[in-house]
């Protein structure tokens, strides 16, 4: 698993307005928001003045605000802004949180923890049927053969997974169906939500290599 | 294992008036089962795999691993007749001990923790205050700190400038003194005693020692447990757990200094249980 690659962390419907979403890669915690001008920042889950979770902070639309001290960090720079201990002036020195590059296609949020890699290729269209995500707590190498088998019966369009390696001993199953039928949205979406249960029932028993 | 320095510490186990008399009641210190028993009259036993030195001080026993000093820091107001004193809550909490101390310590979380009680926006600048680590007493001490707080106590009617001061004489312990709403002469007195479970687990203890002659008693731990309940969030989703010492580590401001004055002071110590020594 590639720091230096594209993951999923989220799916779109994760960041709605105003909210901060609580995300995991590869052992890196998360704090992904939605600014209101559309920007999704990526950054690290920890205030710099004494690190609290960003991700229990609140989004005011163009600047994130923690809990604790209530320091401001502007979207897309993730620049203190404001720290109100000390409201006349500026913040004296420069201090910036960490910030990871972002996508967003095809319903979902992709990050990777090391500078941008190369563009995103997949080869899907706009618009899929985004699936229930699946976290189950077993390591993304014991869930990839499991999905490789995957086969409900009955299921239709063949949907396409993508495995978030939240950390070395858990993963996250992002799976989107490409070209879902018009209708019967909502029976796609239980079948394979009872399918993928199951598939994490087994890959949770089973001990890891 | 606790560095020398706190395994020789007291710590506080638990509160006298919470404990049945005469059961064996059982606790966790630095990751240390430990049975201790209340036998009345100010009396109480404690032991792990052997005995060990018990103290009965400020409604709390106080047991220690090592070889303990005599006795327990000073706090003289706890002797004065007319004051309300109790265990307002011991509350367990997933954090390190430093970083429970560090946190009673700080004055500019009031208005976003204790929104509406401790401080409100926008009078949210920690003016100037004085901060000194006394050697003497082995202490670390902040004074002039003045804070607007629009419910300062359960004695208080309306929003005040309230002045502290801070003493840290142990380091998981912390008191606050605070102006009393009743008596412009004399000072609230509010304890913190951490018993540190393991080095990212704690029990806090809360001390009130308070002028106020119309709440009960129930009212006043309420107020006490509910400050603390609006901390106890923050605390468990503060990381690293373990309070880091290097002072690069984080990112102190101006209103940080009594902060910075105690991670100095433990790392003079030699503490490395529940931090991140500096390297
Ligand atoms: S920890 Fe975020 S503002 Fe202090
Ligand atoms: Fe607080």
């Amino acid at each position: 698993m590639s720091a230096h690659a594209w993951h999923p962390i989220a799916a779109a419907r994760d960041l709605p307005p105003r909210h901060v979403f609580h995300a995991k890669l590869l052992g890196q915690e998360l704090a992904v928001w939605r600014a209101d001008d559309g920007f999704i920042n990526v950054w690290e889950n920890r205030c710099l003045h004494r690190g609290v979770r960003l991700s229990i902070g609140l989004n005011e639309g163009q600047e994130l605000k923690c809990q604790y001290h209530g320091w401001r960090y502007a979207s897309r720079t993730a620049g203190c802004t404001y720290i109100p201990a000390h409201p006349e002036g500026a913040p004296a020195r420069r201090i910036a949180n960490r910030i990871f590059p972002v996508i967003e296609r095809h319903g979902l949020i992709w990050s990777a923890l090391e500078t941008s890699p190369d563009d995103l290729q997949t080869s899907l269209p706009p618009d899929p049927l985004v699936l229930r995500e699946i976290a189950i707590d077993a390591p993304a190498a014991i869930v990839e053969p499991l999905l490789a088998a995957y086969d409900p019966p009955g299921h239709g369009p063949r949907p396409i997974f993508f495995i978030q390696p939240t950390d070395s001993e858990s993963c996250v199953i992002r799976g989107v169906v490409p070209e879902p039928p018009p209708t019967g949205a909502l029976a796609l979406l239980r079948l394979h939500d009872a399918a993928l249960c199951a598939l994490r029932d087994v890959a949770e028993q089973r001990p890891a290599a | 294992m606790p560095d020398p320095t706190t395994a020789n510490l007291w710590h506080p186990i638990a509160a006298c008036a919470d404990t049945p008399v005469g059961t064996p009641q059982r606790t966790t210190l630095l990751d240390t089962p430990i049975t201790y028993t209340l036998h009345g009259e100010g009396h109480a036993t404690a032991a792990s795999s052997s005995m060990l030195p018990v103290l009965i001080r400020y409604g709390y026993i106080w047991t220690s691993l090592g070889t303990p000093t005599a006795d327990l820091f000073d706090i003289p107001e706890y002797a004065e007749p007319d004051r309300r004193r109790f265990n307002a809550a011991s509350v367990s909490v997933h954090v390190s001990a430093p970083r429970a101390v560090e946190n009673f310590l700080d004055m500019s979380h009031f208005p976003f923790v204790h929104t509406g009680i401790l401080g409100a926006e926008p009078h949210t600048e920690v003016k100037e205050y004085d901060v000194e680590t006394s050697a003497e007493r082995d202490e670390v001490l902040a004074t002039r700190c003045r804070f607007f707080q629009p419910q300062p106590s359960t004695a208080a009617d309306q929003g005040a400038e309230v002045e502290y001061v801070y003493r840290v004489p142990h380091p998981n312990c912390a008191i606050l003194y605070k102006s009393s709403v009743i008596d412009e002469t004399r000072r609230d007195v509010i304890g913190i005693f951490v018993q540190p479970v393991s080095q990212e687990r704690v029990r806090a203890h809360m001390l009130v020692c308070v002028l106020d002659d119309r709440s009960d008693d129930e009212t006043i731990k309420r107020f006490q447990q509910t400050v603390f309940g609006q901390d106890k969030p923050i605390l468990e989703n503060q990381f690293p757990k373990r309070l880091p010492l290097d002072p690069r580590a984080e990112s102190p401001v101006r209103a940080d200094r009594v902060s910075i004055a105690y991670r100095r002071w433990l790392s003079a110590k030699g503490i490395t249980y529940g931090v991140i020594p500096a390297a």
